[in-house]
C-alpha cells in the first residue's frame, strides 16, 4: 500500500536574520507582532504560523514568501 | 523544581504552573471542606453555599497573589496567535476530560437509582450534593487537563 505523503514546512528565517544585520529574535519579533517564544517555535518549525503572520515575516526582510518558507515531502 | 528550572521556563509558561498551583489548592481547600461538612447531620444549601462562597472568595484572592509573585507590577505579555491557537487545542482536551465527567456523574445517577430500586440501599450516589461534588470535580479535573496540555504544547511543539 503506497505511503500518503504528508508536508513539513521548513523556514529560513535564521538566515535571514543573520543577513539582516544579526536581527535578534526579539526584535522580530516586536516586528511581527508576536512574542519571542514564538519566533522561536517559528524559526525551530514547532508551530507553523498562519498565512498572515507568514506575510509579515517575509516583508520584514523584503523577500518572497517562498523564500522564507518551503515545504518538503515526507513519506509516512 | 530547582530555581535553574523555573527560570528557563518563559512567562506564559510559568503562569500556566501557577494557575495548575492555584486549581490544586483551591481544589484540596474545597474537597476537605465538603468532607467536614458531610458529617453533619443538618446539613444544608445553605452551608454548601456558604463553603462554595468561600472558595470563590479563597481562589480570587490566591490568583491575586500569584499573579504579584508570577509577574509582579509588570504588565502581562500580550497573548499572540500562537498562544490562541494552543489555547484553543488545550480547550479540546478540556471540552473532552468534561465531558467524560459529566457521562460518569450521569452514569453514576442511573446506576445509583437502578441499585436504590432495586436494592432498597441507601442513597449515596444519588444524593444532590455527591452529584454537585462530582460535578466540581469534573470542571476541577478538565481545567487540569487543559493546563497540563498547554504545558505539553508550548515545550514539545503545537
Amino acid at each position: 500500500m503506497a505511503k500518503a505523503p504528508t508536508c513539513n514546512i521548513r523556514n529560513t528565517i535564521r538566515s535571514l536574520r543573520f543577513h539582516a544585520g544579526e536581527m535578534t529574535q526579539a526584535e522580530l519579533a516586536e516586528k511581527i507582532g508576536v512574542t519571542r517564544q514564538t519566533v522561536l517555535a517559528i524559526e525551530a518549525a514547532k508551530y507553523p504560523p498562519s498565512l498572515e503572520l507568514a506575510f509579515r515575516i517575509a516583508e520584514v526582510f523584503n523577500v518572497p514568501l517562498g523564500e522564507v518558507f518551503m515545504r518538503e515531502k515526507v513519506e509516512i | 523544581m530547582s530555581y535553574k528550572i523555573w527560570s528557563s521556563l518563559s512567562n506564559r509558561e510559568k503562569n500556566i504552573i501557577g494557575a495548575m498551583a492555584l486549581d490544586g489548592a483551591v481544589t484540596l481547600y474545597y474537597f476537605s471542606h465538603a468532607m467536614a461538612l458531610d458529617g453533619e447531620p443538618n446539613l444544608n444549601s445553605l452551608a454548601m453555599g456558604v463553603l462554595v462562597g468561600k472558595t470563590i472568595g479563597l481562589a480570587i484572592i490566591l490568583a491575586i497573589i500569584l499573579h504579584l509573585i508570577i509577574n509582579g507590577h509588570k504588565d502581562t505579555e500580550k497573548a499572540d496567535e500562537r498562544d490562541g491557537a494552543i489555547e484553543g487545542k488545550a480547550n479540546t482536551t478540556a471540552y473532552v476530560v468534561l465531558l467524560l465527567g459529566v457521562v460518569i456523574v450521569m452514569g453514576g445517577v442511573l446506576m445509583g437509582s437502578w441499585f436504590d430500586a432495586t436494592f432498597s440501599l441507601n442513597h449515596i450516589i444519588n444524593t444532590p450534593f455527591f452529584v454537585f461534588h462530582a460535578l466540581v470535580l469534573s470542571i476541577t479535573a478538565s481545567d487540569f487537563a487543559k493546563h497540563t496540555a498547554q504545558l505539553v504544547f508550548y515545550r514539545q511543539g503545537y
